[in-house]
């Protein structure tokens, strides 16, 4: 809880310190900031798991607002991290200033309000904190009209989601006479009393699944999607690609675990079935891509068909499946979007040729590449294989056709990640990557490099944590 | 006939009605409209339907969960159109236009 409040204070510091002197000084208050907040995260954690945080910490006092649990700590530790990994890599060739940081710090506060909400109030302010200062972030580069078109589409498609969502809300806390998560479950385990409407209950749950697989971008309501991450500055795509999903799997997880386990027969089939078209379409359409941002992009509507199916499975396997396949996406995409930033070099161009010779001229660099993209394909060994793993052993026993649907889907993103290589190292012309790479970007490159081999190779530095989630 | 009369006459299954067709009317509009005022204007029109369906159950049911929600709503209602005005701002100074159906830069 602690670390919510440090990052809110904190942001309006950064943005306070923005007036005066711009870039050095705020960057090195948010990076303390996030490794502060880390570290109250990592502390609560363990006083979690070893029952002596405080009770008035774990749930909020005022109307049952936020729950602290396991959930929660695991998520945000997650989001932090990935933040962190942005800000570091990102922060010193994108001249990210003290406006864009303390509005990151912003939505980061709402992406942490989405992991650990116990009411749809709080859902719902969580969704709009995330998403308002993301909106000015989609389109941070005025002149840019790439970047004009994909905030307003961004911002149209964002309300529009909300509202449908919020229609959602409406209907079930009329069915069932609350907002409170637990107590709509107790009035959903009640059905057919007097009191609890199911066919306005019913009527809920559509809208909100659809809600909230707008905000996941995936099939039917994936379409915004590629424009916007395409259209983006890169380090807004970065940002959204990582922190923003992983907040929105965080809310749809606990929401649909928590609140709706009850009536699974209602909603399994359906986002089972949504998660089988976004697997394919996401992988299919990313074959057929020029521009690897944009390859990237579908990529990343590919990436959350596989995360839903964390949804479907029994709560405790899934949420350690989707924890380890959240930390291995955000650390991998965060190299690949770096490299994807450093090799178009400020232009607005991300062909593939922009990787033609990087393995002759830079090996390190095409070393963490070929780790990252095999991470985000799940290759044995890396943190994306655990993740996957994680996912399809989790619906084996109640899904089994869709796991045939996503092993077929991995086998085909196969194709456009190997594509990548084909340029970086089998294509003679091209001048190939020249640019110097700072030292922090070394470290922080080193980081998520780590991250991602030490969750593939040994994924029990995640599962041994393993308790049953509050 | 006295107002109070019709009122009390209302079931809770009209407000249900009024607002599902509101939100139907601003579901339509976002589908099928080209300018981007229009579409913050159909998407507020939404809002507002959920805000009188969470102020008829709340009434109907003795409860006041639902009517902080709508305050809550109708706040980040407001910041979200001041964010989203100041977007379709900035791309009509470099546009000349706030129609939608322009946006063609980004496909594939």
């Amino acid at each position: 809880m602690t670390s919510l409040l440090i990052l809110f204070l904190g942001a309006i510091l950064v943005l306070y310190f923005g007036i005066h002197k711009p870039e050095k000084k705020s960057l090195g208050i948010t990076v303390l900031l996030l490794i502060s907040a880390l570290s109250f995260l990592v502390k609560d954690w363990f006083a979690f798991i070893s029952k002596n945080l405080p009770a008035w910490q774990i749930k909020l006092v005022p109307a049952n607002m936020l729950i602290w649990d396991s959930t929660a700590i695991a998520f945000s530790i997650v989001i932090v991290l990935s933040l962190l990994l942005v800000i570091g890599l990102f922060s010193r060739n994108n001249n990210m200033g003290a406006d864009l940081l303390g509005l990151m710090l912003f939505s980061v506060c709402g992406g942490m309000l989405m992991t650990s909400f116990s009411n749809l109030i709080m859902l719902f302010l969580g969704i709009e904190c995330l998403s308002i200062p993301l909106y000015v972030l989609a389109g941070s580069k005025k002149s840019d009209l790439a970047s004009n078109e994909s905030a307003v589409k961004y911002f149209l498609m964002g309300a529009f989601s909300t509202a449908i969502f919020l229609m959602g809300c409406a209907f079930i806390y009329g069915g069932s006479g609350s907002i409170e998560l637990e107590s709509i479950s107790r009035s959903l385990a009640m059905l057919g009393h007097i009191g609890v409407k199911s066919n306005l209950i019913f009527a809920g749950i559509i809208l909100l699944m659809a809600g909230m697989l707008f905000k996941v971008s995936a099939f039917p309501f994936h379409f915004w999607s590629p424009d916007v991450y395409d259209g983006s500055p890169n380090r807004t795509t970065v940002f959204m690609a990582t922190v923003v999903k992983i907040a929105a799997f965080a809310a749809f997880f606990r929401l649909f675990n928590y609140a709706l386990s009850d009536v699974k027969n209602w909603w399994g089939m359906t986002l089972a079935i949504s998660a089988a078209a976004t697997i394919l379409f996401g992988n299919i359409a990313a074959i057929r891509q020029t521009s690897f941002k944009r390859t990237l992009a579908y990529s990343s509507v590919a990436h959350a068909g596989y995360m839903l199916m964390a949804i479907l499975a029994v709560p405790v396997d899934g949420f350690w499946a989707l924890l380890v396949y959240l930390l291995a996406y955000a650390s991998s995409a965060v190299i690949v979007f770096y490299i994807l930033d450093r090799t178009s070099d400020g232009k607005p161009d991300f062909s593939f040729d922009n990787f033609n010779g990087l393995g002759k001229n830079n090996k390190w660099l095409s070393l963490l590449l070929i780790v990252s993209l095999f991470s985000m394909a799940g290759i044995p060994l890396t943190a994306g294989f655990a993740g996957k793993y994680g996912l399809f052993s989790g619906i084996i026993a109640s899904y089994p056709w869709l796991l045939v649907i996503a092993l077929a889907g991995s086998a085909i993103s196969i194709a456009y990640y190997f594509r990548v290589f084909k340029n970086a190292f089998f294509s003679n012309q091209g001048a190939g990557f020249k640019q110097e790479i700072g030292l922090t970007e070394i470290i922080f490159l080193f980081l998520a490099l780590m991250l991602t081999l030490l969750v593939g190779c040994w994924p029990a530095v995640i599962t041994s944590l393993q308790i049953i989630p509050a | 006939m006295n107002p109070d009369s019709i009122f009390n006459a209302l079931d809770i299954s009209h407000y249900i009605y009024l607002s599902s067709v509101l939100f139907c009317i601003g579901l339509f509009g976002v589908l099928t409209r080209r300018n981007a005022i229009v579409l913050l204007m159909c998407i507020e029109l939404m809002l507002n339907a959920v805000n009188l369906l969470f102020v008829a159950f709340s009434s109907y049911m003795g409860d006041t969960a639902g009517q902080q929600f709508v305050f809550f709503i109708m706040v980040v209602a407001a910041a979200e159109a001041a964010v989203g005005l100041a977007i379709i701002v900035m791309i009509y100074r470099n546009t000349r236009s706030t129609d939608v159906g322009l946006f063609v830069k980004l496909k594939g």
